[in-house]
């Protein structure tokens, strides 16, 4: 288990134990549906490098490095979940987070006519990041009042990722070829998955019998590794701290 | 003729479905001239175009060349024909038609409407052939037949030729022979080439850039990256070609210096190659100078003009010329001599020196190259004091460019004020620091009055580098004892300029040591100020070496 899942399975046992049921629960409250907008918090920006060919077939390769900055964005969750026994049970949930954004290209070109001579190159490019999580919810109802519940979930979560990835790098120069100038980069939708983990608590309010609103906050997360092409594979942080407010149905 | 009326009967138009894929265009007939490009932008216009190939059809103006299914889109059909006049084809006259269930969908092409010329050739086919044959150099097998076509030309004109391609070992080119007289009027590379940046090993056994052009995994020397034209020529040892071209012969494709794999060893070519590019890139950074005629006149080495094995059958003429030297030749091209085998050495003042190839000293080949920059400017008369001020000039800027270009330094490829040091080894064969130690004269009084040398061009003109080399580096003259304070290695670039205006922009053709005093005075004063350090250093530096 990495650190961070880590953190998140100490946090939740805390929860777990802090609460403390004060109010019976109806038997008929067997089945919660919530579905939250909201936002994910964390930044998930990572870096990339690698070498391109140069122009006119030069022998000497070009580098770059790729700042991606995923910043948070929108969220939008939804959970399904059926008390077993008690308080306990199980769920699912589903979070889709998805943010643009511009990556920054900086790159080393050489110079057609002098060996170890290399010309810098800056430039940026929109990529976009979409987050699909599935989350497998173990929770722990916990009815405050008549009115106010308190679910504590945790378990293990399989995120997907799908990323904007650069590949390779255009660039104009001319003679006498002192400088040179981004003018555009190669992009690719890479795609993967990982199995991490989610823990998180959703407070209800029911203004009626069976419905309610709910403030969640949530943590899932889990380290991606992202084909980016030509044999290369990048390390990316998906999830984070999320946090979102929405409808609740429970029967 | 099936494939005509097949073609006449599909090329209805209808007004429900017509696609434009060039629509937006703004002129439905663009013409140049003659010329009249078919791209319609409207269904009229489409209409217009279909009756009009209908009837080019008709009078066999317009002959099927190709009819085929669309292999991206079902139903589509596609044609293409050519243009005839008197049943003679229009070298790049065509249209392309789209259609579909026999709907004319497009149509696109170009057209000459008005051709006119006599279509009765005065010379035969075989005839054309032995033109091209000798034109190129390849030996054109039997199945290779010219086709006789309109050749429309650039003036507005046509002309009736034979069309006849030829491969050489480096080239496959079109040749357009004058049905009429013989003459070749257009000819053009079939070989698509692209710029390529290689690597190349050079004389001294380093390893650098070379700019050529490249296709389908075979190069040649030909810069396709820099303004003008810059080639190296192989001679490949051949004197009598080398003599040839120099008279004016022809350049064929197998001239050129070829690499099958863009990894250049022969140092000779390579250098000469690399070199003729960085002085060119000099003279540009330095003075926004645009080659020898600062018009991009081409550049062309020839390397390899004799074996170095035939020494000892060459005369001493050839020796003096071809193996021991460097020269311009006029009008861009240079020779680069081959330097002599193992074992063999020369005696000079400084000791015995072995001579490799010449082009392998970037000072020499800039040397050279300011020779064509002193025809394009001062021409400065070849003898006397002139002369050695020509000589001056070239060393002057030779060496500037190995300064620009190599770190300082005594070592190879390191730029000092020796001439030629790289190949000429020990020592080079000039100084501008110290002349008197190869036997040149580091002073006016002392200057070679004799008329060897064409009044010792290659010896007084020592007198100018060294006023040159103090103007920077300052110090004493060895001869009047006059000390002089340069403007410094680190502003090296101000008198550069200094020497550069005033040898290419105010001296005059026949100038004397004193001209030159007096313009590279006159050019710090315009580009630094009267008065100023730069000025001094320059006036100093004449004084030392007797110039007043």
């Amino acid at each position: 288990m990495s650190g961070i899942a880590r953190r998140g399975g100490m946090a939740m046992i805390a929860l777990l134990t802090l609460a403390a049921p004060a109010a019976a629960q109806s038997r008929s409250e067997r089945f919660w549906i919530g579905v939250s907008g909201g936002g994910q918090g964390t930044s998930n920006g990572f870096s990339d490098a690698f070498q391109f060919a140069s122009q006119f077939q030069d022998p000497e390769s070009s580098r770059a490095s790729v700042d991606y900055p995923v910043k948070g964005g929108p969220l939008v969750d939804g959970t399904f979940a059926v008390r077993l026994w008690k308080g306990f049970g199980v769920g699912i949930g589903v979070s889709h987070f998805s943010k643009r954004g511009s990556a920054t290209v900086t790159a080393q070109v050489p110079h057609p006519f002098q060996l170890n001579q290399f010309r810098s190159i800056e430039g940026s490019t929109s990529t976009s990041r979409n987050e699909l999580g599935i989350h497998l919810q173990f929770a722990y109802l916990v009815p405050l009042t008549d009115r106010l519940r308190v679910i504590a979930f945790a378990g293990p979560s399989r995120l997907s990722v799908e990323q904007t990835v650069i590949t390779d790098v255009q660039y104009t120069q001319s003679f006498p070829f002192d400088t040179a100038a981004f003018s555009g980069a190669t992009t690719r939708r890479a795609s993967a998955n990982a199995i991490g983990v989610n823990g998180g608590v959703d407070v209800i309010w029911m203004f009626s019998r069976q419905f309610g609103v709910g403030g969640l906050v949530q943590y899932s997360a889990a380290q991606v590794r992202e084909d980016v092409g030509n044999n290369r594979r990048v390390t990316v942080d998906a999830g984070g701290i999320q946090a979102g407010a929405g409808l609740r149905m429970v029967f | 003729m099936r494939l005509h009326r097949r073609f006449a009967r599909a090329a209805r138009v209808s007004t429900a479905v017509v696609l434009l894929l060039a629509t937006g265009r703004i002129a439905a007939a663009q013409s140049s001239r003659d010329r009249v490009s078919v791209v319609p932008s409207s269904l009229m216009e489409l209409r217009r175009w279909d009756a009009q190939t209908e009837r080019m059809l008709r009078n066999r103006d317009l002959r099927m060349r190709d009819r085929h299914e669309d292999k991206l889109l079902e139903g589509r059909t596609i044609e293409r024909a050519d243009q005839y006049y008197k049943g003679v084809r229009v070298f790049g006259a065509d249209v392309a038609r789209q259609l579909q269930g026999g709907v004319l969908l497009s149509v696109f092409g170009t057209l000459y409407p008005n051709v006119s010329v006599d279509t009765v050739a005065k010379i035969d086919a075989d005839r054309a052939r032995e033109i091209v044959q000798a034109q190129s150099g390849a030996e054109l097998g039997p199945a290779r037949q010219p086709e006789l076509v309109v050749l429309p030309r650039d003036d507005g004109g046509y002309a009736l030729t034979w069309r006849l391609s030829a491969a050489t070992d480096s080239d496959i080119r079109q040749y357009f022979v004058d049905a009429h007289d013989g003459a070749i009027v257009f000819d053009y590379s079939e070989l698509e080439r692209q710029a390529a940046v290689g690597r190349a090993q050079g004389v001294l056994g380093d390893t650098k850039k070379i700019s050529v052009s490249g296709s389908s995994g075979h190069f040649i020397a030909q810069d396709q990256l820099r303004p003008p034209s810059i080639r190296t020529l192989d001679m490949k040892g051949s004197l009598s070609r080398t003599l040839q071209i120099l008279n004016g012969f022809p350049i064929v494709a197998s001239d050129f210096a070829t690499d099958d794999d863009n990894n250049w060893t022969d140092g000779t070519i390579d250098d000469a190659h690399v070199y003729q590019g960085w002085t060119y890139d000099y003279y540009f950074k330095r003075f926004g100078r645009r080659g020898l005629d600062n018009h991009d006149i081409e550049i062309t080495g020839l390397a390899n003009p004799v074996r170095r094995t035939d020494l000892q059958t060459s005369s001493n003429v050839v020796i003096g010329t071809f193996f021991l030297n460097a020269f311009y030749a006029g009008d861009g091209y240079m020779v680069y001599g081959v330097g002599l085998p193992a074992g063999f050495f020369t005696r000079s003042p400084i000791g015995n020196q072995t001579w490799d190839f010449l082009s392998g000293a970037l000072d020499i080949v800039a040397h050279e190259l300011s020779h064509g920059v002193t025809q394009f400017t001062s021409s400065l008369i070849y003898l006397n004091e002139s002369g050695a001020l020509n000589e001056a000039f070239s060393d002057i800027m030779g060496t500037s460019a190995e300064f620009f270009f190599q770190p300082t330094g005594n070592g190879s490829m390191q730029a000092d004020y020796l001439i030629g040091e790289d190949v000429v080894r020990p020592g080079g064969i000039r100084s501008m620091s110290n002349p008197a130690a190869y036997g040149d004269p580091d002073h006016y009084s002392k200057r070679f009055l004799g008329t060897a040398d064409n009044g010792g061009v290659h010896t007084n003109s020592a007198i100018a580098s060294q006023a040159f080399y103090l103007a920077i580096e300052g110090g004493t003259n060895a001869t009047s004892g006059l000390s002089v304070q340069g403007v410094g290695a680190a502003n090296r670039e101000q008198i550069e300029k200094v020497f550069y205006r005033g040898f290419t922009e105010l001296m005059p053709a026949n100038a004397t040591f004193s001209v030159a005093r007096a313009v590279t005075i006159q050019a710090a004063r315009d580009l630094y100020g009267a008065g100023g350090n730069v000025e001094r250093a320059v006036t100093e530096a004449w004084t030392a070496v007797g110039v007043n």
